[in-house]
């Protein structure tokens, strides 16, 4: 066992020694045992998730494919670039997929459907007293977090905050954010890059001996004992709406101390150069890719979301010369607007295409870590007009370690075509039907299936009722 | 060929119509577009003008106490138990910029950590509501790695805020009297059993376990700066069901970060301490040193830059082939004379109508120059006369900037902004599956174009109040620069306001100015804002309690001439800000 104690960077706590007393070749692959910075994929199994949320929908006619295997030779045009960079052969795009618990009470779509999106829970609609769900992502992190110094990454092009962001009486959280880590908790996300970059390194200087970073360790223990007993005084002493408010306060702190034990970068990693952040969409936007490209490369966190753009779109995109992306998806109809989504679609998936790149990059034994990665692109709405939340867009990039074949065009539709009929009312009722139908297409069955995809052991995700047919290989 | 092919469009478009008006006329009703501004407001309670019957109170029992309601007369007085109250606000976690000044303010230290932090999510327009502030795992992170940083910080250069002894020498006796003496300020109360030995014993465990005292003290102040009391401002629940007052402490907290965006200071916390807050003259008399220090300069910042659209302003992007001219420096001028004059206004120099019909205003160079005007000899905003068509906010660069695209006026955007923000009448989202709005044609106006919503009632409803007022500023496009003309049709920027007393046309958009300034409706918004802001709570729909006491602060600041410090003064001293509702402990 000689390797895992040598490592130029990694160290043993002396906790994870005592518990290892005794460790010898016959005792199980104990993942804490292994010096950090190595990935402890377990062989045939993938490793890391990642959502890719764009915001407004896409086209259908410019996106689904028509046959059940991807052609790059004749890609639907708003796909024409992952053809060009040679990744059909390591995506999936599937139709047809629906989530009709975006669909909101009244208007509200984006917002509703934002909070959908990961979480397939039907937001209430309030502007501040919010009811949602977990969403996939921080599910996944319960389990792939323990591998990896920082349990999961929330990054994104917009921040929180700005006025007049939020949607018809459902409040700004929910448009601006995929990610929740319990129903009343939305997660901020960063969006400055090199900030970014920095947290995921756990603020670590490189410079520490094993043994200070073990004190410190103590040091950080014993301030988090202290707070969970000061939340404990403090909570007989309020309300409880209070107390289930300070319940937020005490899980970041028995979250922040699992993350004591997790692992740190190695020396080499720590070393690399942050991007800077910039005031130009386009830059910052190259520099938050190259930052997931650092998180899984370096094996710093195994789950990440991102989002593009807040509910109702980065707004002004003048490098494909439209003012207000949001606001042409409504003028969808005339010639010029169509035409302007469709740039900015295509945009999007250059975007996707590049990082998908990026991740084939990567050389992970004999396969790569786009292989070993399922990242999964979708958005808040179907089509921006509608604003539907049927067929939504779900592209699929990467093999999640050879549990999803890919290179094809997977088809779903609903067994009962009247929950799209209820679905595409506004009313309370009728979305409540539409739920209770038990169709299989529903986006839950799609989260379910990428959690067990990558070692997630559960079988069921919010509303899901199967595994997504067809996806998995057994 | 111009009318050939607005004819086929209008025609498609009159098809399209009937067909959604089938689909979406309940919606428009659902929607709340009653036709008039001003009038039931989404559940907001009556309008301002509502002349002191009262009415609005009769279900709530008297529950305010009526006069100590606002303006403060009475000091508590209950009556029978009220059927509404005055609520409460969830425990409220500080902000990115609450935590900055407080961290400077308790200790000294000029780091400004949490700027970095990812921002906070809003509710009601503003980033200190407290149910919106939300805290997970990395934002604990962030602020306990700044806590570190803070720590080491203060104990290198502003060591005597904190100790007063040797720690050497004095060991753990030496932390107890500094932890006596800190606590109290940076938990904004006075000390209690249980306080200071849990955090002594973190000192006496790090430096046991090899840590310098230096080491040992940081941990302990990075304890004190992620506990519950400090990162929060507590509350608390007296266990017994019914309306309380706020403590001296409480109040002094929420007074304080109020107008100063941090914790209360020397002063304040002596004048809780002794009951001077418990009554009315007391509270006014704190309230008013705040407002005219330097700090209350806090409040006019972060409260006006996000009820106004300047912090919006700072993420709007003009498109550098359409505005080339714009930049950095125009922004910045913009921003400032819009705060400027709010800042007037805030202190009560000017009447609140100003904002809207002001014909001077804060001018630098870069600004005259982008409204056609001499130079004014500064970089520095000087009050000067503006040219006659500019007057106030809605003529305002910052105002026509973050509310526009980045290529073009937008008229329908501006016009719900004003709705929203001024009037307090926000419309919904437009109906599911909205027609095509045809391609406006070279010589077709803006006007001419959205004329379309007006043909259609489940449009109109909405498109009525929000298009006339957007369409006045027409004339400006998406920087705010002054044109006659656009696409070769000149603009016509009259209209009619749809309000409460009726409908009022307007020449253009100093008319629109006037009529605005005038509505009976802005003073109770206004208060509204402020209401949000100053608790940490929207108003709840459906209270007649909050109700009643917007009611009351919007005539209380109408009668005082609309000068904002009365209007702020209204708010701290109603039941609202100064009593909670606390529950009975379960049993």
């Amino acid at each position: 066992m000689k390797n895992l104690t040598m490592t130029n960077s990694g160290f043993l706590s002396r906790r994870s020694v005592l518990r290892g007393a005794g460790v010898c070749l016959a005792l199980p692959f104990l993942e804490s045992l292994l010096p950090r910075g190595v990935s402890a994929a377990p062989p045939g199994k993938p490793v890391r998730l990642i959502y890719w949320h764009i915001p407004n929908g896409i086209l259908r006619d410019l996106w689904d494919p028509t046959g059940a295997m991807l052609d790059a030779a004749t890609p639907p045009a708003s796909l024409a670039p992952l053809a060009t960079a040679g990744l059909f052969p390591d995506v999936n795009v599937l139709t047809g997929v629906d989530n009709l618990a975006g669909v909101p009470s009244g208007p509200g779509d984006h917002a509703s459907g934002m909070g959908a999106l990961l979480t397939c829970v039907a937001a209430r609609k309030s502007v501040d007293n919010y009811e949602l769900g977990i969403s996939a992502d921080q599910v996944a992190a319960k389990t792939l977090g323990a591998f990896t110094p920082r349990p999961s990454l929330e990054v994104g092009m917009a921040g929180g905050g700005g006025n007049g962001d939020c949607d018809n009486g459902y409040g700004c959280a929910y448009a601006q954010t995929i990610s929740w880590s319990d129903a009343k908790t939305p997660r901020t996300k960063y969006k400055n890059p090199k900030e970014a970059w920095t947290w995921l390194l756990g603020n670590q200087s490189a410079n520490l001996s094993a043994e200070q970073r073990e004190r410190i360790r103590r040091g950080d223990k014993t301030v988090l004992d202290y707070l969970t007993a000061e939340a404990g005084r403090l909570s007989p002493k309020l309300t409880a709406e209070d107390r289930q408010k300070l319940e937020q306060y005490l899980t970041s702190v028995q979250e922040t101390e699992k993350q004591l034990d997790s692992g740190v970068a190695t020396a080499a990693c720590q070393a690399e150069v942050a991007p800077e952040d910039s005031t130009s969409y386009q830059t910052r936007m190259a520099a938050m890719q190259k930052v997931m490209e650092f998180a899984v490369r370096c094996d710093l966190t195994r789950v990440i979301t991102f989002s593009l753009g807040n509910a109702f779109g980065p707004g002004a995109m003048p490098w494909v010369d439209v003012g207000d992306y949001h606001g042409l998806t409504h003028n969808i109809r005339g010639a010029g607007s169509r035409d302007g989504v469709a740039r900015c679609i295509l945009w999007e998936v250059e975007q996707i295409a590049a990082f998908a790149k990026s991740l084939k990059a990567i050389v992970e034994g004999e396969h790569t870590a786009l292989y070993n990665t399922v990242l999964m692109v979708s958005s808040e709405i179907g089509e921006g007009d509608p604003h539907d939340h049927e067929r939504l867009p779900c592209l699929l990039a990467g093999n999640a370690g050879g549990a999803i074949a890919t290179g094809r065009h997977l088809n779903y539709s609903p067994e009962d075509g009247k929950a799209r009929q209820l679905g595409r009312s506004r009313n309370i009722g009728d979305r409540t039907q539409a739920l209770a139908i038990p169709n299989t297409n529903r986006m839950a069955n799609l989260h379910l299936s990428l959690l067990q995809s990558v070692g997630v052991q559960t079988d069921k995700f919010a509303d899901s009722n199967q595994p997504l047919a067809g996806l998995l290989t057994t | 060929m111009k009318h050939k092919k607005l004819a086929v469009t209008t025609k498609a478009l009159a098809r399209q119509m009937a067909v959604v008006s089938a689909l979406t006329v309940g919606l428009a009703v659902a929607s709340g577009c009653t036709g008039t501004i001003g009038g039931d407001n989404n559940g907001m309670g009556p309008p301002g003008t509502n002349p002191g019957a009262g009415a609005s109170s009769s279900t709530g029992g008297g529950g305010p106490g009526g006069s100590s309601a606002v303006g403060g007369q009475g000091d508590g007085s209950t009556s029978t138990a009220p059927l509404t109250g005055p609520g409460r606000v969830l425990i409220h976690r500080l902000n990115v910029v609450e935590y900055n000044n407080t961290v400077h303010d308790l200790l000294g230290t000029s780091q400004r950590l949490s700027s970095n932090f990812p921002a906070d999510f809003t509710a009601f327009g503003f980033d200190n509501v407290a149910s919106a502030l939300t805290l997970t795992d990395v934002t604990l992170g962030q602020f306990s790695e700044a806590a570190k940083r803070i720590a080491v910080d203060v104990l290198a250069e502003h060591r005597s805020n904190v100790l007063s002894c040797d720690l050497a020498a004095g060991k753990e006796t030496c932390v107890k009297a500094a932890l006596e003496a800190l606590l109290p300020r940076a938990w904004r109360r006075p000390v209690e059993a249980g306080d200071v030995e849990p955090l002594v014993g973190i000192y006496t465990a790090i430096k046991a376990d090899g840590n310098t005292e230096d080491e040992a003290f940081a941990r302990v102040l990075q304890a004190v700066l992620t506990a519950p009391e400090f990162l929060y401002r507590v509350e608390r629940n007296s266990g017994v069901a019914g309306i309380r007052d706020l403590n001296g402490y409480e109040l002094a907290s929420r007074l304080s970060y109020f107008i100063w965006s941090t914790m209360p200071d020397a002063e304040l916390t002596t004048a809780a301490a002794s009951g001077a807050l418990k009554d009315t003259s007391g509270l006014t008399s704190q309230l008013k040193r705040l407002l005219s220090s330097d700090k209350g300069a806090a409040f006019t910042e972060n409260f006006g830059s996000q009820w106004l659209p300047v912090r919006a302003l700072q993420s709007a992007k003009p498109s550098p082939d359409v505005y080339g001219d714009f930049d950095e420096e125009l922004r910045a001028a913009m921003g400032m004379e819009t705060m400027r004059l709010f800042v007037d206004i805030a202190k009560g120099s000017r009447p609140l109508p100003e904002l809207f019909t002001s014909t001077s205003g804060y001018v630098n160079d870069r600004l005259a120059k982008h409204y056609g005007m001499a130079p004014v000899g500064s970089d520095t905003p000087v009050f000067t006369k503006l040219p006659t068509n500019r007057t106030g906010l809605l003529t305002q660069g910052s105002f026509l900037t973050a509310v526009a695209f980045t290529n073009d006026s937008h008229p329908v955007k501006r016009g719900k902004w004003i709705l929203a923000n001024v009037l307090c009448k926000e419309p919904p989202e437009p109906p599911f599956a909205i027609p095509e709005v045809p391609e406006r044609a070279e010589g077709t106006s803006r006007k001419e174009q959205l004329a379309a919503h007006q043909r259609e009632p489940v449009c109109a409803a909405c498109h009525a109040l929000m298009d006339p007022l957007g369409l006045a500023l027409e004339q400006y496009d998406g920087i705010g620069s002054f044109r006659t003309e656009d696409r070769g049709a000149v603009i016509d920027p009259s209209g009619v306001f749809k309000g409460d007393t009726g409908e009022l046309p307007f020449a253009g958009p100093a008319e629109l100015g006037q009529i605005i300034a005038t509505a009976p409706s802005v003073a109770r918004c206004v208060a509204q804002h402020v209401f949000a802001y100053g608790i940490g709570r929207g108003p709840r729909s459906g209270s007649d309690f909050d109700s009643f006491i917007l009611d009351q602060v919007g005539k209380t600041f109408q009668a005082s001439g609309q000068l904002f410090p009365q209007l702020v003064e209204a708010m701290v001293t109603s039941d609202v800000f100064r009593k909670r509702e606390d529950e009975a402990n379960a049993p």
